[in-house]
């Protein structure tokens, strides 16, 4: 009996540093598609730029619109997060 | 450097004249079709028997790694993983294969040069939208326009921006990683040619697993992304 709960503790407990591990990972990719976001949009508007000669208007536009999108991937991983943590407490009660 | 540096590929004629990274990329996937079909035909001449083989056979090696990939897939991506385990392990082999070839001495990895990982990730970027098209249909256009259709001219711009990231940020990501680990490595080699470079080349087996192990996971992520039904 003894035995079967520390195997089963130390399944759960690997169980569970797996899950870390991935997320993690998972959230370290977070930084770099932030900071890229941001390059991307300014690349975008200082192409439109260059090719209609209206220099600073458009690229400050897809700036924002480069630092909005990095935004919105935070809060998409933030309500994937609450999902995740509603279905382990769903399964909890079960 | 001044001289040329020398790889395995420039023993072999055809591959001489091609740079490293192309010719090593050439060799490494040679190398996985060789593996993959002496397993195949080990797995065809053995089809009946129910025992496993008693001790561990090639068979049994190559079992073990289809298992463990098709594992970590459906356990991310639910049941219906078992439709990207060809592409999402594809990858993977392909992308850990290269990053190991880089601690062979002799072997550029070709996962260091831009244009191998961004071939790698344009894979993903394409195969994304097309599985969502396949998913969706016309409809999947409508996770671009965003919840409101008023919205849809500020959206847009946001959610393209957002899509061209992924693919641009799994290719540098890959590609910094292999370069600053073997770039390291050869300059403790250079230094110090015995013993020194043994804890950065640990270093660069841990890198290249875990970055396979990254590419493997957003890649599933945006893949799951593009066929889930849930509103974005």
């Amino acid at each position: 009996m003894i035995q079967n709960n520390g195997s089963l503790m130390i399944m759960s407990l690997s169980e569970n540093k797996r899950d870390v591990i991935k997320s993690l990972l998972n959230y370290s990719s977070l930084g770099l598609e932030m900071g890229l976001s941001v390059a991307i949009g300014i690349g975008i508007g200082y192409f439109l730029d260059s090719y209609f000669k209206t220099y600073p208007y458009l690229t400050i536009i897809f700036m924002l619109f480069g630092i909005v999108a990095a935004m919105k991937t935070i809060f998409m991983l933030l309500k994937k997060i609450e999902r995740e943590n509603r279905e382990d407490e769903r399964n909890k009660d079960k | 450097m001044g001289h040329e540096v020398f790889t395995w590929a420039t023993l072999i004629p055809f591959l001489k004249h091609l740079p490293p990274h192309v010719s090593n990329g050439i060799i490494v996937s040679v190398i996985l079709l060789v593996i993959v079909i002496l397993g195949y035909r080990q797995l065809k001449r053995t089809e009946d028997e129910i025992i496993p083989e008693p001790k561990l056979t090639f068979r049994n090696l190559v079992e073990l790694i289809v298992e463990a990939l098709s594992g970590i897939i459906v356990d991310t991506m639910g049941p219906r993983g078992k439709e990207f385990v060809l592409l999402v392990g594809t990858l993977a082999l392909f992308i850990l294969f290269n990053n190991l070839s880089g601690l062979v001495p002799g072997f550029l990895p070709a996962t260091d040069n831009v244009n191998t990982t961004f071939a790698c990730s344009l894979t993903v970027f394409v195969m994304t939208h097309y599985y969502g098209f396949k998913e969706h249909g016309v409809k999947y256009l409508k996770q671009f326009v965003g919840p409101m259709w008023a919205l849809s001219p500020l959206m847009i711009p946001v959610e393209i921006i957002g899509h061209i990231a992924r693919p641009l940020s799994l290719g540098v990501r890959l590609f910094g990683n292999i370069t600053g680990d073997h770039l390291v490595t050869s300059i403790f080699f250079g230094l110090v040619p015995f013993l020194v470079p043994l804890p950065v080349m640990f270093l660069g087996l841990f890198v290249a697993v875990v970055q396979t192990f990254v590419f493997m996971l957003l890649s599933m992520a945006y893949f799951s992304g593009a066929i889930s039904h849930e509103e974005h």
